[in-house]
């Protein structure tokens, strides 16, 4: 614990008008105005001799849960005992709330007056952590009853970490076909090895035995052979609007579109690589965050800690616009893009037309943070539901992704919709 | 979560800005002061401005002074001084809480401060008002006011 003592100047100039008083009284020779002048000494004196009480307390903390998973609040309940044999009159207490992570519910602050042996707890909820987030030393503030001195102490505070999960679940999505690279789960329009059908052809003589179709061989003495729709892995790169004009909630407690589509994010690089796919990671961002796809584990860590950590999907307001060139430049061709914003705006939706310009098949995950509870926000949710259609209309897979609706709802949708 | 904070010391301040006004509005002049005084007290703890309340503090200092200057007592005086120190303290105090603890509940540490500060500055209006009632021999009012001045000289030395 560290602690340092200071005078908060509250009674500052209370000296000054005790001179006006004495001096305006002796002139015109009004004792009361003398004798105010003595009140005024009076409380100057208490002001120059009080002492603030000692900072003897204990503070604990207690998470729930203490395992939260991806997107999950956390429960902070904070507890302050006065361990000292004196009143403390003014308690103020604040906990040191990591940086990364924000307050939903409640306060992280408290003014309160402890009795010896007493205690008080306040209660706060805190949601948005991506990672460990580790808490400061919480700041306990004691003054003395009129409050014109306070004695300042940092206080260490156990447990001082809460650790979010990876998500409980990993997210798949259906990509659009694109060109053919490795053997995997795209179905492309081609035929070749796999396992549905896709055509009968003309027997050639290098053509495994396997594929004669025998039947038809029986029944009209020709040889044919049996193609299948091949399947191929995919480069995916999930591209994260991470916009100030993307950090959008429905609610002041809500997580904000960016938070939910970088969660989605997450999600989808725990998934994808399961089918095969090589995934990378972008922002669509002032700052500039770039991973290269890659399939193995080392790799998905990697995209993890990008994700979660990376200041670009920060959301922070700066300013500048992000260089939808150069991350265009970046693409590998043809690869599929996973484009995750709210399109609250319609630099969003030109964002995504010129993805699929580029030649990138585009899967686009749209969270809602739109609300009906102002015309202003009624006509918002107008404008983004247009702007969904016409990107539906330009031969984008568009997914919505309703306020209160789990990432995978609708994944799961849209595997049913693309079959 | 409370949205109330710094509530029951402004609601302090401006009874005790109240109390002075009505104290010490002794004629028009006092009572236009003090009425400022208290509208800027109101502002100043709503705007959250410490300037405000220092501001509303010295007017109705000012009404206090002027109110001597009509004539008042040195009761009415004194418990209008003691007034104004409180407005102006929980003034204070109820901006600096809304600094530190935002909506973070303060009900109890509010409570606390307003009685502890009443009594404090009750207890130093009631030992001044008793002083000048001992029935000691006339002291010319110059030097009581030395011995005050010599008090506030004392004052200011301490602990610097």
């Amino acid at each position: 614990m560290s602690e340092g003592v200071q005078r908060t100047g509250r009674w500052f100039g209370l000296a000054g008008a005790a001179l006006v008083a004495v001096g305006v009284g002796l002139l015109a020779r009004v004792p009361a105005l003398v004798l105010l002048g003595g009140l005024g000494v009076t409380l100057g004196a208490y002001d120059r001799l009080a002492v603030p009480p000692a900072a003897d307390v204990t503070v604990r903390r207690s998470l729930a849960p203490t395992e939260p998973s991806l997107g999950e609040r956390v429960t902070v309940a904070l507890t302050v005992r006065n361990d000292g044999d004196r009143t403390i009159p003014d308690l103020r207490i604040a906990d040191g709330v990591p940086d990364t992570v924000r307050v939903v519910e409640g306060s992280a602050s408290l003014g309160t007056a402890l009795r010896p042996g007493a205690e008080t707890t306040m209660t706060y909820e805190i949601a948005g952590g991506t990672d460990r987030c580790t808490f400061e030393p919480a700041t306990v503030v004691v003054r003395d009853v009129v409050g014109v001195v306070a004695r300042r102490a940092r206080v260490a505070v156990e447990p001082d970490a809460v650790t979010w999960e990876r998500p409980a679940g990993s997210a798949l999505l259906p990509l659009v076909p694109a060109v053919a690279r490795r053997p995997g789960a795209v179905p492309v329009d081609e035929g070749g090895e796999g396992v549905s059908f896709y055509a009968v052809r003309e027997h050639r003589s290098n053509d495994p035995l396997s594929r004669v179709d025998w039947n038809r061989y029986a029944r009209t003495g020709d040889l044919s052979t049996v193609e299948f729709r091949r399947e191929q892995s995919a480069t995916v790169v999930v591209v994260v609007d991470a916009r100030a004009a993307a950090a959008v909630a429905p609610r002041p407690d809500a997580e904000t579109a960016v938070e939910r589509s970088t969660a989605a994010a997450v999600a989808l690089v725990e998934g994808l690589p399961e089918d095969g796919h090589a995934v990378g990671v972008a922002a669509y961002s002032s700052q500039r965050a770039w991973l290269d796809p890659g399939t193995t584990e080392a790799h998905r860590r990697r995209a993890r800690d990008l994700l979660r950590t990376d200041r670009a999907f920060a959301a922070t307001p700066d300013g500048r616009e992000p260089d939808a060139r150069r991350l265009l430049a970046r693409l590998p061709k043809a690869a599929n893009v996973v484009f995750l914003s709210p399109l609250c705006d319609d630099d969003a939706e030109a964002f995504a037309r010129r993805l699929a310009a580029g030649g990138h098949p585009v899967t686009v995950v749209s969270p809602d943070p739109t609300t009906t509870d102002t015309a202003g926000h009624r006509l918002a949710r107008l404008e983004r539901t247009e702007r969904l259609r016409r990107l539906r209309a330009a031969g984008l897979a568009v997914h919505d992704w309703g306020p209160d609706e789990a990432l995978r709802r609708v994944t799961e949708r849209a595997w049913r919709d693309d079959r | 979560m409370t949205t109330r904070t710094g509530l029951v010391c402004g609601g302090a301040a401006g009874l005790a800005g109240v109390v002075t006004l009505l104290v010490a509005g002794v004629g028009t002049a006092a009572t236009a002061a003090g009425v400022a005084a208290v509208v800027v007290l109101g502002g100043g703890v709503l705007a959250r401005s410490g300037r405000l309340v220092d501001l509303a503090g010295a007017v109705l200092f000012l009404e206090v002074l002027v109110a001597a200057l009509q004539g008042a007592s040195a009761t009415t005086v004194l418990v209008g001084g003691g007034g104004t120190v409180l407005a102006w303290t929980f003034g204070h105090a109820a901006v600096d809480l809304r600094d530190d603890l935002g909506t973070g509940p303060s009900v109890t540490v509010e409570s606390a401060h307003v009685a502890g500060t009443t009594a404090l500055v009750g207890v130093a209006v009631a030992v001044t008002a008793l002083l000048f009632r001992v029935d000691v021999p006339r002291i010319p009012p110059l030097a009581l006011a030395s011995v005050v001045l010599g008090a506030i000289a004392l004052t200011a030395a301490l602990r610097r």
